[in-house]
C-alpha cells in the first residue's frame, strides 16, 4: 500500500492551524472593533465631521457595525471549519481517518460553509445600505464555488461512511 | 453464526498447534485465533487454500453449517 507522503500531510496541518489562528484573531478584532464603533460613533462622527467629511449618524450606524459582526461571525465559522479540518488531518496522521467522527466533522465543514454564504449574503445587504463615498464597501455575493465546496464536502463525508462500513467489514476478514 | 470453524478439532487430530499452523501458512497468529474462536466474518479464498494445503483437508472439513434455532 501507497503511505502518504509526511511533508503535504504537515503543511496541511500547519495551513487548517494558522488558518484558524488567523480567522479568529480578525474576528476578534473585528468585533471588537464593531463594538468600539457601536459605543462610540457619537465622537468618532464628530471627529469625522471636523475633517470635513460630509456624515451624518444615521448613514453609518447601526451598518457599519452590523456589517463588521457578519464579516466576524463568517471569520468565526470559517475558524471552526479550520479546526475541524485540523482534527481531520490529525486523524489521517494518526493513519485511521475512516471514522464515524470524520464523516460528522466533514458534515459540519459543509453545513458551515452553506453558512458563511447565507451570512455573507446577509452581511452584503447591510453592505448596501451604507452610504457610497465613504472608503467603506461591502461586496458579497452569492458564490456558486463556494456553495459547490459544501457540496463536495457532503460528498466525501458520505464516502468516508462508506469507507468506514468496507473497512470494518475487512477487519472481520481472514 | 450459523457457519462454524473446526480448525480446533482438525488441529487437535493433525497434533498441530495453531503457533506451527501459523507457521506453515504464513498467516498472523492473531488471525488464526480470530478464525478458531469464530469471530471471522468471511475468509479469502488464499487463506482457505493454504490452511487446507497445510492441514491436508477439505474446505468441508474446516467449515460447518448449523441452523441457527
Amino acid at each position: 500500500m501507497n503511505s502518504p507522503s509526511p511533508i503535504p500531510l504537515a503543511a496541511s496541518r500547519f495551513l487548517a492551524s494558522a488558518g484558524r489562528i488567523i480567522c479568529t484573531v480578525v474576528a476578534i478584532l473585528l468585533l471588537i472593533i464593531a463594538a468600539t464603533l457601536a459605543v462610540a460613533w457619537p465622537a468618532v462622527i464628530a471627529e469625522a465631521v471636523e475633517k470635513g467629511m460630509e456624515l451624518k449618524v444615521a448613514d453609518i450606524q447601526p451598518w457599519a457595525s452590523l456589517a463588521l459582526l457578519g464579516a466576524a461571525v463568517m471569520l468565526a465559522m470559517g475558524a471552526r471549519m479550520f479546526q475541524r479540518l485540523g482534527w481531520i488531518l490529525n486523524s489521517v496522521s494518526q493513519g485511521d481517518p475512516f471514522t464515524v467522527d470524520n464523516s460528522r466533522r466533514l458534515r459540519h465543514i459543509g453545513w458551515l460553509m452553506i453558512g458563511i454564504q447565507i451570512v455573507g449574503m446577509v452581511t452584503g445587504w447591510i453592505g448596501t445600505r451604507l452610504p457610497p463615498n465613504h472608503n467603506i464597501t461591502v461586496d458579497f455575493d452569492l458564490s456558486l464555488s463556494g456553495l459547490f465546496a459544501a457540496f463536495l464536502a457532503f460528498v466525501v463525508a458520505q464516502l468516508f461512511e462508506q469507507a468506514r462500513a468496507m473497512r470494518e467489514e475487512l477487519d472481520g476478514t481472514v | 453464526m450459523a457457519i462454524t470453524v473446526k480448525l480446533d478439532d482438525l488441529l487437535h487430530a493433525r497434533r498441530m498447534t495453531l503457533t506451527e499452523l501459523s507457521e506453515k501458512v504464513d498467516i498472523t497468529l492473531a488471525n488464526l485465533s480470530i478464525l478458531k474462536t469464530g469471530k471471522a466474518k468471511a475468509i479469502r479464498f488464499s487463506t482457505l487454500e493454504a490452511i487446507c494445503a497445510a492441514l491436508e483437508c477439505q474446505p468441508g472439513e474446516l467449515l460447518g453449517y448449523e441452523r441457527e434455532p
